[in-house]
């Protein structure tokens, strides 16, 4: 009889199989090696099931298992199989991964299970984290990506509508009129909502201009979510789009303290197209605007509260920070930051990201601070 | 002293404890064709730094068009390429060989390493309890020199928020600079 290890070796080996047939675009092959390696890292596992003090070897098989089974989009073998490993001793590190993994399979699971369809004008936004409850999430961390959501599809409207990068003042009423969102129900997951653009009636036949915003928000979304900067220039090969779309998708992107993964979901034009965001913002900005890395130039964090400095001059690049340590600051931002990241911030509380550049501070980076985030820091 | 060597046809002929030959032999392919992507096809002479600078020759198979056929996805090619360069690496530079895989998340594998002189208990039910370090592996093609050391940054800043199961190495491997880094953490 085969041992476990002997059958993980087989399983890593069937696993390798399936990515070289992958990579040569035989699909049908990977998907058979993709089988036979879940079978063989479950049985692998299983041998392991009641060794409860077999650790951490127990729980890094079931680990396997459960990813190998995500791969294969087997959500519920995916969830028994992280159940068994989180129902031993699994060292802490490896929980974690597990609980990550089980979230993952509950959303693709919950859109199966339950029938769920989604229209193609449609995105199912879920997010899931420590301070969100089934059905239940403080309501600054929904709506505020909602919001996001919503700068995300005006920018992309105007984009896929070969309208030059607009630095300043309101969309046009055509673009903000298709790039309306409407709530429908929210259903009980980590915490889901549906948003439409567009229309509040579907368009029943071919793609609709609106499902061609949602799919390529999600390709960019997806793109970013790789730091495959190159995926991300196809996509948005203009780069004041480019610059603007990052600095909302990382307000979109999980804090990894309150909320640890926000999954989208559409229908694209042949198949579904699901957004998994679990890597965290990144501290250090990458797209608003040049950065100098002399040690004459430190980057510095503020926090405060945002406020215009004139908000009848639409063309004003400065903005106010009322700063925790009791000093204002006269920042200024970078055109993206400004037309669209701060609008979406106005009176909020904010960390920012600021350089000195001659005499004036500019700001690089600008996230906001929740009560929740400010806890748990 | 004896010029480093870091021979990825051996380690193709051979496997490791967790490598299985037939895995051994696709990492390598990979790392041949990554190369020659990158602009210097083997054999060649990588830099390291990090943990250890030195310049290794590396050595390994002639690309063929059967290889490039296989790994016509050159982003997964690379990250392939990287790990087998990384794997012999670590024996050259550190005295550990790769004792176990495991799946990640997404694609791609994590690799736990053993110390190359550890003897291979096939009867030792908790295998994974030998091993003594976890290798985070990355590769680049891209034109940019910084990014092997955004990478090796963005590596340590995600290992240093989490919790560890054990002391991790992070490798990596610039298949256009024809470099490497090898970092420790923990």
């Amino acid at each position: 009889m085969a041992s476990g290890r002997d059958l993980h070796h087989q399983a890593m080996e069937a696993l390798c199989l399936s990515d070289v047939a992958r990579m040569r675009g035989d699909a049908g092959q990977a998907r058979d090696h993709l089988a036979q390696a879940l079978d063989l890292e479950t049985k692998a596992a299983m041998m392991y099931a009641d060794q409860l003090e077999t650790e951490p070897t127990r729980s890094i098989l079931f680990r396997g298992a459960a990813t190998v089974a995500m791969r294969a989009r087997d959500w519920r073998a995916a969830e028994r199989m992280v159940s068994f490993a989180l129902s031993g001793n699994p060292p802490d590190a490896i929980a974690d991964d597990l609980r990550n993994i089980l979230e993952d399979a509950h959303f693709g699971r919950h859109l199966l299970a339950e029938n769920v369809a989604i229209a193609d004008d449609e995105i199912d936004i879920t997010i899931a984290g420590s301070r969100v409850g089934y059905g239940i999430a403080p309501m600054e961390e929904v709506f505020q990506r909602a919001e996001v959501l919503q700068a995300l599809v005006v920018r992309a409207n105007e984009r896929l509508g070969e309208i030059p990068y607009r630095r300043h003042g309101r969309p046009s009423r055509e673009i903000a009129k298709k790039s309306r969102i409407f709530v429908q129900t929210a259903r009980a997951a980590s915490l889901a909502l549906r948003l439409r653009i567009g229309s509040d009636q579907h368009v029943l036949e071919g793609m609709s201009e609106a499902s061609r915003v949602v799919s390529d928000l999600l390709q960019s979304l997806d793109a970013f979510e790789k730091r495959d900067d190159r995926a991300l220039e196809s996509v948005i090969p203009d780069e004041a789009y480019r610059k603007s779309f990052v600095l909302l998708a990382r307000q979109l992107a999980p804090d990894g303290k309150s909320v640890k993964a926000v999954h989208l979901a559409t229908q694209g034009h042949d198949a579904r197209l699901m957004v998994s965001l679990v890597k965290e913002r990144e501290k250090e900005p990458k797209a608003a605007g040049p950065r100098t890395e002399s040690a004459e130039e430190p980057h510095v964090a503020y926090t405060g509260e945002l406020r215009l400095l004139d908000s009848t001059n639409e063309e004003s690049e400065y903005f106010l920070l009322i700063g925790d340590d009791g000093e204002n600051r006269r920042l200024f931002a970078p055109a993206e930051l400004m037309s669209d990241v701060i609008p979406l911030l106005y009176k909020h509380r904010v960390r920012v990201t600021v350089r000195k550049d001659g005499r004036r501070l500019v700001c690089e980076d600008m996230e906001r601070v929740t009560s929740d985030s400010e806890e748990s820091s | 002293m004896p010029r480093l060597k870091i021979d990825l046809d051996h380690l193709a002929a051979n496997g490791r404890p967790g490598l299985t030959q037939s895995e051994a032999g696709h990492l390598v392919e990979a790392a041949a064709i990554a190369a020659e992507a990158g602009g210097t096809p083997i054999p060649l002479d990588m830099v390291f730094t990090g943990i250890k600078s030195c310049k290794p020759r590396v050595t390994g198979p002639t690309v063929t068009d059967q290889m490039r056929r296989c790994y016509a996805d050159l982003d997964e090619a690379v990250e392939w390429g990287a790990c087998s360069i990384a794997t012999v690496a670590m024996e050259v530079l550190q005295g550990l060989t790769v004792w176990e895989r495991s799946p990640k998340s997404g694609f791609g594998f994590d690799y736990y390493l053993a110390p190359l002189n550890q003897e291979d208990d096939a009867a030792h039910a908790n295998f994974f309890a030998e091993a003594t370090h976890v290798l985070e592996v990355s590769g680049t093609l891209q034109d940019d020199a910084t990014e092997m050391d955004r990478r090796v940054k963005e590596k340590l800043r995600r290992l240093k928020r989490r919790p560890q199961i054990l002391p991790a190495i992070v490798v990596v491997v610039d298949f256009r600079r024809v470099r490497a880094k090898a970092v420790k953490h923990g």
